[in-house]
Formats: C-alpha cells, structure tokens, sequence
C-alpha cells in the first residue's frame, strides 16, 4: 500500500478511537476534529490551486505590466 | 494637554523630524514606552473633554475597551521601532510614531467626530510611510491605500452624519442599527479588510520598508476591530464575514509566492477571528475578540519582522527566490517559528488562549458550522504560516546568498516579542485581567489540549502528502483589486471603441474634407480627440452618483 493509504488507515483509525473516546468517557476531543485537520488541508490547498489556475493566477508582473511599471519584490532596504 | 498619550507621541514625531537620523531612532522607541508609562498612570475611566466647533468633544476616554488596546499599540509600536532602529529614515520615524498616535487616538476617542479625524489622520500618514521607500511601486500604492480609505472614510463621515440626523448621539457607544449605522460599518469593515473590501492590505504593506511593514500592521485593521466590537457587537450580519474573511485570508495565503504578502492575507484571515466575535456579541466573546487582537498584534508583529529580516538579509521576498536559510539565518528562523506557532494556535503560545475563547464563545452560543469553518481556517493558518513559509523559506538547500547581516536591534526586537508571545501563553491570566469582562475560561484542560493537538497533528501529515501543490511558482494572484486596477482600464478602451464611431458619424456628413483626419481616428482608439470623451463620460457618471449620495445624506 502507498504512504497515502496508509494516512488515510491512521486518520480513520484515530478518528473513530476519538468518537468512541466522546461517546463513552465523555472526553470532549471529537474525531470530527482529526478530519478537519486531515482532509482540510487538502480542500484547502486543492481548492485554492484549482480556483488560481483556473481562474486568479497571472504572471508576475503582470499589474505593473498593465501599468507601465517597474516590477520587483519588494526589495529596497 | 499634553500629557494626552497621542500629543506625547505626536511630540515624539515632532521631535524626530528635527533630530538625526540617530537620534529619531531612539524617539520612535521612547516615544511610545512614555505613551505607555502614562496610560498606564491613568486611571480607567478617565475622559477628558474638548470643546471645539460648538461640541464637547472626548478626546480622551480609557475604559476597560480602550485599555488593552492602548496597551498592546503602545508596547508594539515601541518593538517595532527598536527593530527598525538602524533602517527607518526620517520620514519613516516621523510617520511611523504620527500613525501610532493617531491609531490610539483611535481607540481613546469618546465621540464620533474625534474618532472621525483620528481615522483618516491615519489613513493619510500610513499612506506616507508606504510611500517612503520611494519606489514607484510604493508610491502607487500608498497612493492606492489613500483612495481607498479615502472612500471608506467618506462613507464613515456620511454614516456619522446620516446617524447623528436620525436623533443618534455623538458619543460613540453601539450604533443603533439603521442607514446610517451601516454606512458606518461599510467603512469601518473596509478598514478591516473584510472581502472584497480588502485588497489594499495585502498590496499595500509589502510595499513599505522591512520595519515600516511592521508599524501598519498594528494599527488599521486592528483600530477597525476596536470599532467593531465597541460599535457594533451583535451585529450579526459579522460573524458570517467574519468566517468569510478567515477562509478567503487562507485560501489566498496558499496561492502567494511573496512572503509579505502571504503574511498580509494572514492579516485578513485573523482579523476575521476577530469581526466574528463581534457578531456573536456576548461578553465572552468580546473578550475573545479583544484577546485575539491583543495577541495578534504581538505575533504579526514577529512574523512581519521575521520576514523583514529576511528580505533584509537577502532582497528577496519571493519563495521561487528563497530556501536554505535556516543555516545562514538561524535565530531568523527560531524566533519567527515563535509567531508561527503562536498564530497557528499551538498550545502554551499566545494565539492558543485567545483564539479558543472566540471559539468557545461560538461553540455555547450553539453555532456549530462557525466553529468548524473556524477550525478549518486554523488549519490553512497553520499550513501556510507555520508549514509553507518556513518549508520554503529557512528549509532545502541555498538558493540566495546573505548579503547583509540581521542588525542586533532587529534580533533584539524579535526576541522581545517572541517572549512576550510565550509568556502570555504560558500565563494567559497576564491577559485575561486586562480584558473588558471577567474572563471566566480555563484553556488548558485535556479535551481542548487533545483537540487542539490532533488538529494540527494532522493537518501536518496532510502539508506532507501535498507539499508538491505548495512549492511557489514566479505568479501573482489577482484579487479583488483587479476591480480598480484593471477593469476602469478595459471600460475605458472598450468606451473608446463604442465613442469613435459615435464621434465620428456627424462629421463624416458634415465635412467630407476632414477624411484623413477620421481615418486616423479609426485607426487607433488612442487618439487624444476621442479620450476626453469617455474620460467625461466617467467623470459625468461619477458627478452623479456623487450628487446623488448627496442628495441622499441630505
């Protein structure tokens, strides 16, 4: 199995021990809060890169292009 | 008089305009620590009234409100000067010290006309220290920022006005809700950068120097934030922006190659921690609200300065141009790690005891989706402040070189507010007796330690399996400037081909002599006869809906 699967395996493991760890000791440490770490990084960073390619990205530049300006990073001390 | 906090700081500026360079150093940190030693000799409660244009105005009011954020101005506004102690120019000090006395005048100001000027006095000297550098980059958009906050401003004054006709009161206590209590809060959401109203913040301050960065990023929006939860706590409509702003700061935050630039969408992502504890409006969390400004001032403050220090070390800010410094740059990269984990909320940093109390503060009001969408917000926060930036940054092998060393004031600053970032952690109750209502929340019990620590446990795991999507790439982002930066730019041209034609049409029945003329005209849609006709046409369009919002106001 790839390094993936495994992770996924741990993530579902660990977030089942946590619900049952809420539902019978009353521990309040759900295991909603392993996924939204886990799989909120993906759709973060998924999200993020299919709405910059699809949609926001430019070239660097490309405002100063726009706008007869000097581009740079910033760089001035 | 002049023992009010901002004239000793506005002496400060004054006096660092006369003084060497040197010598203004000193000022632009003894100025605020004397600020503080007499804010801190007030008593709360204090208010001091002036009267001028037939108004008792309140020019100094300290409650429990004021307080802390007087406080965290004044003690940053001082580390911010020691780290800029060997870079600042003149100008810069001057404008520097003029925009923290305006920013607490602020949060002093007792009345809405007071609050009026300290505002856009701000905006205007900000403007300046954005500027500074003097680059043409830096000067548009300073130039850009004033614009801007010369907009929100207007509709803050036509909100005051509207709301003082409609029977409100002077002082600024909550607004009652209404027309001109939310052309108030337009303005006052737009100095928090709330989106779309945000795009000024993250191209302005990377724009100004390495220290000067530091210095905007304690005022604007925070000052905002104190507006929020002063005027408009309970204001529902918030907490949805709020949310809104945590995810949008994020999810941009993945997108950007510059590293001051990630950090000021962080800026949004925070800040929105903090408008949506002034939707939920309950005392806890105004607390939180308050708390997290508090601390977010201070490890804003360190990570701006981290990444300063960086692109003073190297001259570059962009990640494609950076890696390999945690060799070359290595307290660099221990103290800035202090303001990542703070930010992210790790247990025993500062963000930890603030952000939970906004948290919690939504988890007993019953709003669970808030919650959650919060959590996720701490998630991006993590990945991109304390995983990517440092990854990308401090880690891999050199691609720059160091071409000067970190001065030991900037070191010195950073180490100040590392600590002060851990010491709040550690004993959240330093904090927690500052607030406005009695704090009655204990942070480290096991439940949220384990929650907490399995958040970001796996979030960690997840940077991993997706590090290849957050490698920098040599792009920009459009964002919602793209509004007044580009698209006045194509309405403009495509108002040029609509008028050529429409220009054109009389004339070539009225004098077929003027064919060569026309033909010019057709040519090219750049012709200076046919600009001022769209260029008039703008400006007639602007006169009106001028004239109506006057109408409207009156």
């Amino acid at each position: 199995m790839s390094r993936t699967t495994w992770l996924w395996i741990l993530v579902l493991v660990w977030a089942a021990l946590n619900i049952a760890a809420d539902v019978t000791v009353g521990v309040a440490a759900p295991g909603m809060t392993v996924a939204i770490g886990f799989v909120g990084c993906f759709l973060i960073v998924y999200f993020a890169k299919w709405i910059g390619t699809t949609l926001l990205q430019r070239p660097d530049g490309y405002y100063e292009q726009l706008e007869g300006a000097p581009s740079g990073d910033g760089a001035d001390d | 008089m002049i023992d009010h906090p901002v004239v000793i700081l506005l002496v400060g500026a004054a006096l660092a305009s006369a003084l060497p360079r040197r010598a203004g150093a000193v000022v632009a940190v003894l100025a605020p620590l004397v600020g503080l030693v007499r804010v801190a000799t007030l008593e709360a409660g204090t208010t001091r009234t002036w009267n001028a244009f037939g108004y008792d105005l309140v020019v100094l009011r300290l409650d429990d409100l004021s307080l802390p954020f007087a406080y965290i101005f004044l003690v940053v506004t001082a580390l911010a000067g020691l780290f800029g102690a060997r870079t600042l120019t003149t100008v810069e000090q001057v404008a520097a010290t003029a925009t923290a006395a305006f920013g607490l005048g602020v949060v002093l100001a007792g009345d809405l006309l007071t609050l009026f000027v300290m505002w856009e006095t701000k905006a205007v000297v900000s403007a300046v220290l954005i500027a500074a550098p003097a680059r043409a980059r830096s000067v548009r958009a300073a130039f850009r920022y004033l614009l801007v906050h010369v907009v929100g401003g207007s509709l803050m004054l036509g909100g005051i006005v509207w709301y003082l006709a409609g029977g409100g009161g002077l002082e600024f206590v909550r607004f009652e809700p209404g027309f001109g209590a939310y052309a108030v809060l337009l303005g006052v959401l737009l100095s928090a950068a709330a989106p779309p109203l945000h795009a000024w913040l993250p191209d302005a301050y990377p724009e100004a120097s390495v220290a000067g960065t530091v210095f905007l990023s304690i005022f604007t929006t925070k000052a905002a934030v104190y507006a929020l939860l002063r005027g408009f706590g309970g204001y529902e409509v918030l907490i949805a922006i709020g949310v809104g702003m945590a995810l949008y700061g994020v999810v941009f935050a993945v997108l950007e190659n510059d590293i001051r630039r990630l950090l000021g969408y962080h800026i949004v992502s925070q800040v929105g921690y903090m408008v949506s504890a002034a939707g939920i409006g309950t005392a806890a969390a105004i607390n939180g609200g308050v708390a997290h400004a508090f601390t977010h001032i201070l490890y804003k403050g360190l990570l701006l300065m981290g990444a300063g220090a960086v692109l003073y070390a190297t001259g570059h800010s962009r990640l494609t141009d950076l890696g390999g410094l945690g060799r070359l740059l290595p307290k660099v990269l221990l103290l800035y790690m202090v303001g990542a984990v703070s930010i992210s909320g790790v247990p025993l940093f500062s963000g930890f005891v603030s952000k939970e109390l906004i948290v919690d503060a939504a988890r007993t009001e019953g709003l669970d989706v808030v919650v959650i969408l919060l959590k996720l917000a701490s998630v991006g926060t993590f990945v991109s402040v304390a995983l990517k930036l440092p990854w990308f940054t401090f880690g891999g092998g050199p691609r720059t070189a160091v071409v000067a060393p970190v001065p030991p004031t900037m070191i010195a600053a950073m180490a100040l507010a590392a600590a002060a970032n851990i010491a709040i952690g550690l004993r959240p109750e330093w904090m927690y007796d500052l607030m406005p209502f009695a704090v009655d929340y204990r942070p480290y019990t096991t439940g949220k330690l384990l929650e907490v620590t399995q958040l970001l446990t796996f979030a960690g795991l997840a940077f991993l399996l997706v590090l290849r999507k957050l490698h920098g790439a040599p792009t920009m982002t459009l964002d919602a400037d793209w509004a007044y930066r580009v698209l006045p730019r194509r309405l403009l041209a495509r108002a040029r081909t609509i008028s050529v034609p429409t220009l054109l049409r009389p004339s070539v029945s009225a004098d077929k002599a003027g064919a060569g003329l026309r033909s010019a005209l057709a040519s090219d849609g750049t012709s200076p006869a046919v600009t001022p006709t769209a260029a008039l046409g703008a400006l007639a369009i602007g006169a009106f809906v001028v004239i109506l919002l006057i109408g409207l106001v009156s």
